[in-house]
């Protein structure tokens, strides 16, 4: 006899899913090219991954042979189906509340599976890592590190780890026939080897790349197509990018979009050349992404180690710029998609409980029917079916009962992926989410799981009374087990709705909370798109202002342009050059390192009125600031708070180490503070430079409009472009889509509670009024003789009501403290947003108590009205 | 006399005449079809047994393929395999489909030559 191993004795299981029919006529074959395959899947060491596939796939085919047959099915003596068919409505009842309970789970298992779980497109991701740098002392985590630091880091680990850098910013490509901006990440040579990605034609960068070849590009497959054409003989050429030539490496592979979606193409980062106008690579200034590849063997908390101590020494050696600073490591993935996990997790278990309560609801459902049944059983018993046999009946009507409500469910979870693909569109790696076989397969299971507890643990209680009591008595109904299961039922219903209630309503109003505050500017009606000039487009210092000056004059002869100014850096916008740099009072003397940072904010035009930000103090820039003259500057309100708690703001004088270190600038104007970096987010100090003094040649032009008509973004490109020709415009973007885009975690994460939440107010409803519209019918005997005796209708209604009451507020209790744990692990992920207010929880309670009693009453109503007169008569 | 029309089958889903392909050549058990399949397609056709199984038992309803009896294989002597082989229909639907997909082909190319 040959040996057979539990995976096919797991298959064999799996394949009583399917038909009689298929069985008997394919099963064996099925089986045996199951065996093959696993025996070649053994040999080439892969047997794990062979055996997901085939048993994701023989359940999720194996439902879909059952709706086939079942198709073209015609009722026939006792089946299961034809069992489920006398009752349509019960039915129907079962697979709906299952369906919307495995719908749920499916899709948020599709979401997680595709966004958090999948592996990162990367060889080993395990041994990826993220490099940040961190001050306790100024409160700063997770800061990109300055570029001197990271040479120290890459030299210095050299033998543990593979680092690399990079920035991501624009470049101007041009040709003889066109001229456009592309997203570009600009990387050290260490990139692609760090990923582990090989390109799809030509090569990525090497050691030593730009040492070697000079400055090299490597082309985006979205790119490649859209800029070249897909001209397999781009690559070899040298193309045009911000004036100077580099030579096309290659094209990378479909996929690959690191750091994200948008990037164009990878040009080298080469420090020495870079930074060539300097003593030596800048450490204060901290703007480079770091990440590395472990070598085999090398564990996290190793290269943590070595880290910290080269860290301490560049402290020490560097006090001025690295004084209380340290480095941190990260795990890639954490790093990558910590922030979507979290989200989609809560999410996940939101939906886990809508499962919960939508299987406690089949679990009444069935209750409902166990005196029923009960009496059916007791015949087919004393008719001579013997227990296994019985079992065996009611195991078939839960199987085909979970793949009706599964393949509902499955059906529901891609209509929900399709109506929320707005939604999941924002989520980084979840865009075009869809069930999979293994999901499939995995609600499929768990819809069987819930059917099976729920049919066959009711009737094998049933069974255990000897058949000719039930059959003796005159209902079948015995009072005890069923009830006490029924108010176990409520509680833990209620419990789960008053959770997601409680949890959805605090996430509603912390969100909501953080979206009515005000973002320091107006976002209806404005816009931006951004200018990349590569070099100056005149001849003086005078020339880059002039030139923005021309364009801003230009843009506000357009009749629905109300204002136009422009900003090195907008807020939210994708593309954006964002410094921070240190800032002190006058005489302090304290060093960069130690001094707090503001962001710099370099304006032209009439800046604070387009953006809608009012002055608080002082008369802003005056637009005749003179290249070279005495530096002003308009600062933030946690600016200004921060050097004088008390007195005039305006007129004292601030130095900042900015464009040749240390200088004073006099105060001429105080504005609130932005939410540069979302809503969510807390506002940092900062600082605003005129234009005329610090002439940026990239900057996002800024347009208050009067209307939105579609074309304003051509438009803008066209009054550019006949300034200079072949200056090309990009990210256009209007202001309120920015800011509806910065929160589209929190609005998925919202939106996926409040339905939930919505559906297990509807489920737990429905359950309450079951349970107690079950446990009157059970004791109107009881009730009855009370009433016998003198009891009055109220007082019947009210014991019924005060029993149903009674168990919802046990289950709101417990529920209440589950639904603050998961509303303050909910408020984590909005690190900035205001204490959630302490009634939400205690209100969402509140609400399912009363929707408790509702449903409870009718039933309550009901008894209160038997009379003992009805009852004889019965 | 007129038999079963095999135009009423097309077009054919591309497994379906994968495996009429497959069993053009000869009669052949289950593993030795998908591998066959696996094969011909550069791996882009790969069924695990549930789903081969499926497509199996709708072209024995078709009438496309018949079982063909049990035999030894050159792979496992020991143990006797379910063969499959093609029916006469099978083979006059996958001609008819060939004949179909090569007007397809010619259209699409004198429409590509002529086009602007």
């Amino acid at each position: 006899m040959k040996h057979r191993g539990w995976e096919e004795t797991l298959y064999r299981t799996l394949l009583r899913l399917y038909p009689r029919r298929f069985r008997e006529e394919h099963g064996d074959d099925a089986l045996e090219l199951f065996r093959d395959r696993l025996a070649d899947a053994r040999r080439t060491g892969r047997r794990g991954r062979f055996l997901t596939r085939a048993m994701a796939d023989g359940l999720l085919q194996g439902a879909l042979e059952r709706v086939a047959d079942l198709a073209s099915w015609q009722p026939t003596g006792d089946s299961a189906l034809r069992r489920l068919a006398r009752h349509p409505g019960h039915t129907a009842l079962i697979v709906g509340v299952l369906a919307l309970g495995v719908g749920g789970c499916a899709t948020m298992v599709t979401l997680l599976r595709t966004a958090v779980l999948a592996p990162l497109p990367f060889p080993e991701p395990d041994r990826l890592v993220r490099v940040w740098e961190r001050n306790t002392g100024l409160d700063l985590a997770r800061q990109p590190p300055s570029p001197g630091n990271f040479v120290d880091w890459e030299e210095g680990l050299r033998d543990i780890a593979t680092l690399t850098a990079w920035h991501t910013t624009t470049r101007t490509f041009r040709s003889a026939a066109t001229a456009e901006e592309l997203r570009t990440t600009t990387a050290t040579d260490g990139f692609f080897d760090v990923l582990g990605t090989p390109a799809s034609a030509g090569r990525a960068f090497e050691r030593g790349e730009v040492d070697r070849n000079g400055p090299g590009v490597v082309l985006s497959d979205g790119a490649w197509t859209r800029v070249f054409g897909a001209d397999p003989a781009v690559v070899g050429t040298r193309i045009e990018l911000n004036g100077e030539l580099h030579t096309v490496l290659g094209v990378m592979p479909p996929g690959f979009a690191y750091p994200d979606a948008s990037v164009d193409i990878w040009t080298t980062w080469h420090m020495a050349t870079s930074f060539s106008g300097q003593s030596e690579v800048p450490r204060g200034w901290r703007f480079a992404s770091v990440a590395g590849r472990l070598a085999p063997g090398v564990a996290i908390d190793d290269i943590q180690t070595r880290l910290a101590r080269l860290q301490d020494a560049l402290a020490r050696s560097h006090p001025q710029d690295n004084a209380g600073w340290s480095a941190t490591v990260e795990e890639f993935d954490r790093a990558e998609r910590g922030a979507v996990a979290r989200p989609l997790w809560m999410a996940m278990g939101a939906a886990a409980l809508i499962l919960l309560v939508a299987t406690v609801d089949i679990g009444m459902i069935l209750l409902a029917r166990v005196p029923l049944r009960r009496q059916e059983m007791a015949v087919r018993v004393s008719m001579g079916a013997g227990r296994r046999a019985l079992v065996g009946l009611l195991g078939r009507e839960a199987a085909l009962v979970a793949v009706l409500g599964g393949t509902a469910g499955l059906a529901l979870a891609m209509a929900l992926l399709w109506a929320a693909r707005g939604l999941i569109a924002p989520i980084p790696g979840a865009t075009g989410a869809s069930v999979d076989p293994t999901t499939a397969g995995f609600a499929l299971l768990v819809a069987a799981g819930a059917t099976a507890v729920f049919t066959i643990v009711p009737a094998l209680a049933s069974l255990r009374v000897a058949p000719a009591s039930v059959l003796r008595s005159s209902d079948g109904r015995t009072s005890g087990g069923p009830r006490r299961l029924g108010d176990g039922f409520v509680v833990v219903q209620t419990c789960a709705a008053v959770v997601l209630l409680g949890t959805s309503a605090a996430v509603a109003t912390d969100l909501r909370a953080v979206l009515d505050r005000d973002p320091g500017f107006d976002p209806a009606g404005l816009a931006t798109f951004r200018i990349s000039l590569t070099s100056r487009p005149g001849p003086g210092p005078a020339a880059t202002s002039d030139y923005y000056r021309s364009v801003l004059e230009a843009v506000r002869a357009e009749p629905d342009v109300v204002r136009a100014s422009a900003v090195q850096t907008f807020p939210l916008h994708p593309v954006s050059n964002d410094p921070a740099r240190p800032y002190r009072l006058p005489g302090s003397g304290t060093p960069s390192a130690e001094a707090p940072m503001a962001q710099v904010r370099i304006v032209a035009g009439e800046y604070f009125a387009t953006m809608g930000t009012p002055l608080l103090a002082g008369e802003g820039f005056s637009g005749d600031e003179a290249p070279g003259g005495p530096g002003v500057v308009v600062v933030s309100e946690a600016t200004a708070r921060d050097l004088w708690p008390s007195g005039p703001v305006v007129g004292q004088t601030v130095e900042i180490d900015f464009q040749g270190g240390w200088r004073p600038y006099r105060v001429v104007g105080v504005v609130p503070g932005t939410r540069h970096y979302g809503l969510q987010e807390a506002v940092r100090a900062e600082v605003y430079l005129p234009h005329a003094q610090i002439p940026y040649l990239p900057m996002n032009v800024v347009v208050r409009l009067d209307g939105s008509a579609p074309d304003v973004g051509s438009r803008m490109e066209r009054i550019v472009r006949s300034i200079a020709p072949g200056q090309p415009i990009h990210g256009f973007a209007r202001a309120e889509d920015l800011v509806a885009d910065s929160w589209a975690r929190e609005r998925l994460l919202l939106a996926a509670l409040g339905l939930f939440a919505l559906l297990a107010l509807v489920l737990t409803v429905a359950g309450v009024y079951g349970v107690t519209a079950l446990s009157v019918a059970q004791r109107r005997q009881e009730v009855g003789i009370r009433i016998a005796l003198g009891a009055r209708p109220d007082q019947v209604r009210g014991m019924v009501l005060g029993r149903a009451v009674g168990l919802a507020l046990a289950g709101t209790v417990l529920g209440g403290l589950g639904a603050w744990a998961a509303a303050g692990a909910a408020a984590r992920m909005l690190p900035d947003a205001p204490e959630a207010s302490p009634w939400v929880v205690p209100a969402a309670g509140v609400a399912m108590l009363l929707a408790a009693v509702v449903s409870a009453s009718l039933p309550a109503r009901r008894a209160a009205r038997t009379t003992g007169v009805a009852l004889l008569r019965e | 006399m007129t038999g079963p029309d095999p135009d009423a089958h097309l077009p054919l889903k591309a497994v379906d005449a994968a495996i009429l392909i497959v069993l053009a050549r000869g009669p052949l058990h289950g593993y030795g079809i998908v591998k066959a399949m696996e094969d011909d397609s550069g791996g882009a056709i790969r069924l695990e047994p549930g789903n081969f199984y499926r497509y199996v038992r709708r072209l024995t309803d078709a009438g496309l393929v018949a079982k063909a009896g049990r035999a030894a294989t050159p792979e496992a002597a020991d143990e006797r395999r379910q063969y499959l082989q093609v029916t006469r229909l099978g083979r006059s639907v996958l001609a008819a489909e060939a004949r179909r997909l090569r007007a397809l082909v010619d259209a699409a190319e004198t429409a590509l030559e002529a086009g602007p």
